[in-house]
């Protein structure tokens, strides 16, 4: 890896044609990478302001459960910053011609752990809008599996011919960008209660089917002759049969202690005997943890007045 | 005889006989009976009870002894340990003091060979001098003499002993090295019973003395003693004039030299007379003894009268010579107490430290109250002191009770105007009584030697002194905290860090001739006392509660003078003269200064004389009519020292033109400019610690308040709890109207419905369920009234990607967030966790803990926020212009505000060994000295947040029990603070280096210290304690001025590895600062939103969050929240590379970030360049200039 320094150096001669094969040259040695085409493109950044410098995009075939979506996907790791549909759109209409994208999903959030799963078990298949994907780590899906196919070869092809793409971002910058941004956090509120009515509704019908298996449980009885009661605000069958809660040894503990209380703790003479022994090993015991205190405080030179 | 005395005394043997012995052990008893009395104030579970050792067999006899008696004798083990250690560590070295003895042994010899003359007429004394080949000057202290009808005679001492606290043996070692006083004594015939008057006695010392430095710098060449000697006023007093004698090393060295440079001791030769010379009746303090001024002043006539009575008396005259006649008397005093009371001399130790560390010492100029002093009323109070000549201490203390009887000795007993202490020296006699009826100066009275101990305490330095007893008492009963460190390891000596205000006028600039007279000169000695003492009376007088403490001292004083000059001293250029004031926050910014009433004659004619054309009458509200002055406020300047520039350009000019104001230095007025102000009308003329634009907030949310509470909805609202900085006065821009570009424009809110059952029993659909309710709110708030308001997305919480929130515009033009808690989030967060697998977990944790950040922690905070600032005026002011420079230094983008309010309010909620701060300035700085000395990894910062107990019961004692303990009854309590311990122990050992979580801070409403440090990094938090430590450096060394102060708020950028400059708009009236230069009635604020509201949002913000998004981990991007309140409105992004990402790695998909590969294998590193790309190409027109380090 070169310094900075190194850098500045580089960019004075950067026009020059030597250095973009600088660049070439040294890539070509690492093609692939645990599966992964490695495509090194340039920033058509603005340029003097840094030095330029190529960038990695890892892109590999996308494998999931859903077969009809991972035949025409690409999933790529590391793609520049602030890259939308426009600036893929530019892309593969350049380099992979004819290759047409459906769609483009970003990960930018940590979808990993799904808190509605995590609080109700009334969510158990919950289908999400987008595929999973590791954070950060985003999905080009074209319309169809030639297509992607398509741009799968022409990237390989790009790879090993040692040239290096210009990458141009076309997508909103700067200052559109954040207004862009500020603005989609305003929600639309017809929008809003469309969802919310929808996603509500979901869950409300869930929540009847459980009812519903649950009053069935409540008229079974089962193989001992058992018939599981069914309190009203419950709502799951785990919330019946699962999960003995942490709060119990708690409750234990505090009645035990309750217990203690009322023993007499000075009735015989041993307990008292017993208890000043305590007593004054305690206090002991403190005398000795708070040498110990002062011979790192000694040591932390904190006895310096000046 | 004389060098007997020396040796006993350096060997610590005594001549004094034990006969004390015995009765030691009798008192034992006594003790043990008045110490519980003694120290249940104070107190503690020190009652152990007792019992007989025999019951524990297996334990160490001996261990308990110990254990057991410092937990009676001390306030703790803990605090006797450190006491212990502090006293083994002040202790001067053994090597040092070996040294040092033959020095003054061989000193003592050569002052022997000093060979005696007699009878000189100060013609002789002149040409003596002038022949001599050593040009020294005879010290006479002013007047000189003038034909004296007395003659100068040199013969040997009668006695020559070491005193001060090396012959006492409770020297301690100091960084600037410590000095011995060697006292010698004047033998008695070469005076007359009426050389007490007019200088004769001191003219005599003084030639006695030059002579002596004369032949010193011949005799200790010969004897081999290379040495430099100087003069010196002992402790300030011109009258009193010493030899100082330091070590050099020689330019030929000799084996026979005796070079004591290393031990950086010093010796001053002290020349006294003998005890009972002059009559202690004609030298008391209220006598006269200077019947005629020296000839040369035309004055003297008018005051020679001598057999007026009503002649001015001359204290400080009759003082210094009583005392040049007591050295060794006191010495024995103090020696015998020394014997008689095991722990006196580690008592003196402590009380030496304590004094030093708060800049006191015997010096004029340093209060007048040092060891001596202090030591002397240790004595007296062994023998008795309390009303009924009751002991107050007793023989068998410990050093920590003597100190902390004698400590509160001085915070209770008033020894100025409502009584004094006297006592008498006479050894063997033991009367010592509280007097009633003070003299009005502070004093400690010996009726033995007629010396008050106190006579270069002034007023105002005793005052002072008063006051850190009180706050002392008060560390040391504190039952919660350990105070050791700021009773004894802290230092507050720095000016602009112990006073609310600080003054500097020049010297020079005051007019010598016109207000020291010849009256003054005899009863003040030096213009120093006479001016120090004049400004304390006008400030007195002009400031009454305003103030609470006035310190006056002279600034940079020079110690020593050289022996070729008569006297020191010489030009006043470029000294100064320091005026430290503390501030009633209650009363300092008041606008009226009443006078008396109107038919007060006498005294209304005494108020207009001595406030002039300030003084009016004025009807009250009330129907009385009285004198007042009216003063009026301003942004930039305390109202304190408006009317101190006032009265010192009244009261201390020469003549009308020169204006002493104009010379007045104070860097209030810059600390000031650096808060910013509002662009509302007059906001120039508002008072820095008003609240008005705070309060007009405050009623626009009481309003909406109101509206929300009486909503038709289907579950009503039940609560609407506040929790935004604007709405506690804590935020670095006031609020303004429309002002939509402030940072903080939108005030958070927490609303809580009725509770209700129905609520889904998941978090999504739960936040969905709210989200609706917003809307409705938003629909009934837009149907029925003017309100406007839209709904936005919320990523506050982590994971939850359904939170939204109201925002409501209302108005009066103000901003409200709504975000909704239900009594059951809690419960699904928790169960998340619970239900999470391991890997899961962690990520779960952090949510919640943001969650309870957001909904429950800021709610808390906010309330127990708003208490404490309306409870200090000055931390609402205070900790805006600290948010100020946090993000000026670009930090404020890492710390969440409640965090930085928290570091603000430890020096109000817990000062010492400071109080509270009463001014911007004092406050600012103590935070970051706070900052700057504070141990993160090894010590929880644990705050106390209940309102502060009034000033009132700061004694216990004079309270009546049941209100105090009512009143204590908020206040943080041991079990608390042991649990916040017990957590940051726990927290330490799970990260011991602190790696993960540098700060920790626990209070009642957070025990478990972490709730706002969580998401700290530690390169964050270490660049804001050496940011800290950099500006704290500046306060001590006293270098504060306009540049310095305008450097600490200017970031250091060439610390980043890159800085990116940005472009900005210009979005200062729309963030609702008042402009400079804008005339204050041409305010542009805004009347109106603007149609989008975003269009006025500064795009820098999302920028930097989005790159802190993306690049977590790699690098840390840091920026000004507030763009508009740099000059021209700029602003940068700047970014510090993570050293660590360097590293190579295998490629994973997971780790997601910028990398590149490495030849030939599977691993990748970090992609520096591209990222900068990246930064770069993302930031589009926003990018101006990057610079690279």
């Amino acid at each position: 890896m070169f310094t900075l320094l190194d850098i500045n150096i580089f960019s004075l001669i950067s026009l020059t044609p030597t250095l973009y094969q600088v660049h070439t040259m040294e890539l070509a040695s690492v093609q692939e990478i645990k599966g992964f085409v490695v495509l090194p493109v340039l920033f058509h950044a603005p340029s003097g302001k840094v030095p330029k410098a190529a960038h990695y995009i890892y892109i590999k075939k996308h494998s999931s459960k859903d077969e009809g979506l991972s035949s025409r996907s690409l999933f790529i790791v590391n793609i520049p910053l602030g890259s939308g549909l426009a600036t893929l759109k530019q892309f593969f209409g350049k380099h992979a011609t004819g290759a047409i994208i459906e769609s483009f999903v970003e990960c930018k959030k940590d979808s990993s752990i799904n808190l509605a799963k995590l609080t109700s078990d009334l969510v158990t298949h919950k289908q999400s809008p987008f595929p999973h994907l590791p954070n950060h780590c985003s999905l080009i899906t074209f319309i169809d599996q030639d297509a992607c196919d398509l741009a799968y070869q022409c990237i390989k092809k790009l790879v090993k011919s040692s040239r290096c793409p210009v990458w141009t971002l076309a997508d909103p910058l700067g200052s559109a960008r954040y207004r862009k941004l500020a603005q989609s956090h305003i929600l639309d509120i017809a929008q809003l209660n469309r969802s919310i009515f929808q996603d509500m509704s979901e869950f409300n019908r869930r929540e009847e089917t459980s009812y519903e298996e649950l009053s069935k449980l409540g008229s079974t009885v089962d193989e001992d002759g058992f018939i599981t009661v069914v309190g009203p605000h419950k709502k799951t069958r785990d919330e019946i049969l699962g999960r003995v809660k942490t709060n119990n040894s708690e409750i234990l503990a505090q009645a035990q202690e309750k217990m203690k209380k009322k023993e007499k703790q000075d009735f015989y003479k041993f307990q008292i005997r017993e208890k000043k022994k305590l007593e004054m090993n305690d206090l002991l015991k403190k005398f000795k943890d708070d040498q110990e205190k002062i011979k790192v405080m000694k040591e932390r030179k904190r006895f310096r007045p000046y | 005889m004389s060098k007997r005395r020396i040796d006993e005394l350096s060997n610590g043997e005594s001549h004094i006989s034990d006969a004390d012995n015995e009765s030691a052990s009798a008192q034992t008893a006594e003790i043990a009976q008045q110490m519980v009395h003694y120290e249940d104030d104070a107190d503690q579970p020190t009652s152990e009870p007792r019992q007989k050792k025999s019951t524990v067999a297996n334990l160490s006899a001996q261990d308990i002894q110990i254990a057991r008696e410092t937990a009676e004798l001390f306030k703790s083990n803990i605090f006797k340990l450190q006491i212990d250690e502090l006293v083994k560590n002040l202790k001067i070295k053994d090597s040092h003091i070996k040294v040092i003895e033959k020095v003054l042994h061989r000193l003592h010899h050569i002052i022997q060979q000093v060979p005696e003359v007699e009878n000189l007429t100060l013609k002789d004394v002149e040409s003596y001098f002038h022949v001599s080949s050593n040009k020294v000057a005879v010290p006479f202290p002013d007047p000189k003499p003038f034909h004296p009808n007395y003659k100068f005679s040199f013969l040997q001492p009668s006695d020559v002993s070491l005193i001060g606290s090396f012959g006492l043996k409770t020297a301690i070692r100091q960084p600037e090295g410590s000095v011995i006083d060697m006292s010698i004594t004047m033998p008695s015939k070469l005076f007359h019973s009426k050389d007490y008057v007019n200088y004769r006695a001191f003219h005599k010392r003084a030639f006695y003395i030059g002579y002596l430095a004369d032949q010193l710098v011949t005799l200790s060449q010969e004897h081999y003693l290379p040495i430099k000697i100087s003069y010196e006023y002992v402790n300030g007093d011109k009258l009193c004039p010493a030899i100082r004698v330091e070590s050099i090393t020689p330019d030929q060295p000799n084996p026979e030299h005796l070079v004591f440079e290393k031990t950086k001791f010093s010796i001053r030769i002290i020349v006294g007379f003998e005890l009972g010379l002059f009559e202690g009746k004609k030298l008391l303090p209220d006598k006269n003894c200077i019947k005629v001024q020296s000839p040369t002043d035309q004055g003297s006539k008018m005051y020679g009268d001598h057999d007026s009575i009503q002649l001015t008396p001359t204290p400080l005259y009759n003082s210094s010579l009583l005392s040049s006649t007591t050295y060794s008397h006191y010495l024995k005093l103090l020696y015998t107490a020394k014997k008689t009371t095991e722990s006196f001399r580690d008592a003196c130790v402590l009380g030496k430290l304590w004094l030093r560390q708060r800049g006191f010492s015997s010096h004029f100029n340093e209060g007048g109250f040092g060891h001596f002093e202090f030591a002397i009323l240790m004595t007296a109070l062994l023998q008795g002191g309390g009303l009924t000549s009751n002991k107050i201490l007793l023989h068998g203390f410990s050093s920590y009770q003597l100190f902390k009887g004698t400590i509160k000795y001085l915070a209770t007993q008033d020894l100025m105007d409502e009584g004094y202490l006297s006592f008498t020296s006479a050894i063997g006699e033991t009367s010592s009584k509280y007097k009633p009826d003070g003299f009005h100066v502070p004093t400690i009275f010996d009726k033995n030697t007629k010396i008050n101990i106190l006579w270069k305490t002034t007023k105002w330095s005793y005052e002072t002194l008063r006051r850190h007893a009180q706050q002392t008492l008060v560390a040391l009963n504190d039952l919660v905290y350990d105070r050791f460190d700021s009773v004894f390891l802290q230092q507050c000596r720095t000016p602009s860090l112990t006073y609310d205000l600080t003054i500097k006028i020049p010297l020079a600039e005051l007019d010598h001739e016109k207000n020291f007279g010849p009256l003054e000169k005899i009863s003040f000695i030096s213009f120093e006392n006479f001016i120090k003492s004049k400004i304390y009376a006008i400030l007195k007088r002009g400031l009454m509660d305003r103030v609470t403490d006035i310190s006056i001292w002279i600034e940079n004083l020079i110690t020593t003078f050289s022996i070729h000059k008569r006297k020191a001293g010489g030009p006043s250029e470029g000294r100064n003269i320091v005026i430290g004031l503390l501030l009633n926050p209650l009363e300092c910014e008041r606008l009226v200064t009443k006078g008396p009433d109107n038919e007060d004659e006498v005294n209304g004619a005494k108020f207009r004389q001595f406030w002039q054309s300030k003084a009016s009458l004025r009807r009250f509200k009330d129907g009385t009519i009285q004198n007042c002055c009216i003063w009026a406020s301003s942004s930039s300047e305390p109202v304190v020292l408006s009317i101190i520039k006032f009265l010192f350009d009244l009261h201390l000019s020469s003549n009308t033109e020169t204006s002493i104001s104009s010379h007045l230095v104070s860097n209030i007025s810059e600390f000031q400019s650096y808060v910013p102000l509002p662009s509302l009308p007059a906001s120039t003329k508002q008072s820095i610690i008003s609240t008005a634009a705070f309060q007009n907030l405050n009623n626009s949310f009481d309003e909406l308040c109101k509206i929300l509470y009486s909503l038709e909805l289907p579950l009503r609202i039940k609560s609407v709890n506040p929790a935004s900085p604007s709405l506690r006065a804590t935020s670095l821009l006031q609020p303004v109207p429309f002002a939509v570009s402030n940072p903080d424009f939108f005030n958070e809110v927490i609303v809580q419905f009725e509770s209700s059952t129905k609520w889904p029993d998941e978090l999504i659909s739960l936040e969905k369920t709210k989200s609706s309710f917003l809307i409705r709110t938003l629909e009934v708030l837009q149907g029925e009234t003017n309100y406007q308001g839209f709904i936005t997305k919320d990523e506050s919480v982590p994971l939850n990607y359904a939170v939204t929130l109201l925002n409501i515009l209302t108005p009066q033009g103000y901003g409200f967030r709504i975000r909704v808690l239900t009594e059951h989030d809690e419960i699904l967060y928790l169960r998340a966790i619970e239900n999470a697998d391991h890997r899961q977990r962690p990520i779960l944790r952090d949510t919640y803990l943001r969650f309870t950040q957001k909904y429950i922690g800021s709610m808390k905070h906010h309330r127990t926020m708003n208490t404490l600032a309306f409870h200090f005026p000055f931390f609402s002011p205070t900790v805006r212009l600290f948010k100020r420079w946090m993000d000026s230094q670009l930090l404020s983008v890492h710390f969440p505000q409640e965090f930085v309010e928290l570091l603000a309010i430890k020096v109000f909620v817990d000062p010492a060994p400071y109080s509270v701060p009463s001014s911007v300035e004092s406050g600012f700085l103590r935070i970051l000295q706070f900052l700057s000395q504070w141990n993160w990894k090894e010590e929880p910062l644990i705050l106390d947040l209940s309102k502060p107990v009034d000033d009132s019961s700061l004694n216990p004692t004079t309270e009546n029990g049941t209100s105090y303990i009512d009143k204590l009854k908020d206040n943080l309590d041991v079990q608390t603070y042991q649990l916040i311990n017990t957590n940051f122990d726990k927290q330490r050992k799970t990260d011991p280096t602190a790696m993960k979580m540098q700060f920790f801070v626990g209070s009642k409403d957070d025990n478990s210290g972490i709730l706002w440090t969580n998401d700290i990094s530690l390169p964050v938090a270490t660049r804001l304690t050496s940011l800290a430590k950099v500006a704290t450096n500046l306060v001590m060394k006293g270098e504060l001025n306009h540049k310095s102060i305008k450097l600490l708020f200017t970031p250091a950028l060439a610390d980043y590895d890159f800085v990116i400059k940005v472009q900005t708009e210009d979005l200062v009236s729309s963030s609702g600062i008042a402009e400079a230069k804008v005339f204050a009635n041409v305010v542009n604020g805004r009347t109106s939103y603007p149609d989008d509201i975003t269009s006025k949002m500064d795009p820098i913000q999302w920028y930097v969050d989005e790159l802190n998004d993306k690049f977590k981990g790699q690098i840390i991007f840091s920026t000004k929240r507030f763009t508009s309140l740099n000059k021209k409105g700029s602003n940068v992004v700047t970014g510090l590379f993570n050293p660590s990402t360097v590293a190579k790695r295998k490629f994973k998909v997971s780790s997601a970030y910028n990398c590149k590969p490495v030849e030939e294998t599977e691993h990748v590193t970090f992609n520096k360049e591209s990222a900068l790309n990246e930064i770069v190409a993302l930031g589009g027109d926003l990018v101006v200039e990057v610079v690279l380090k």
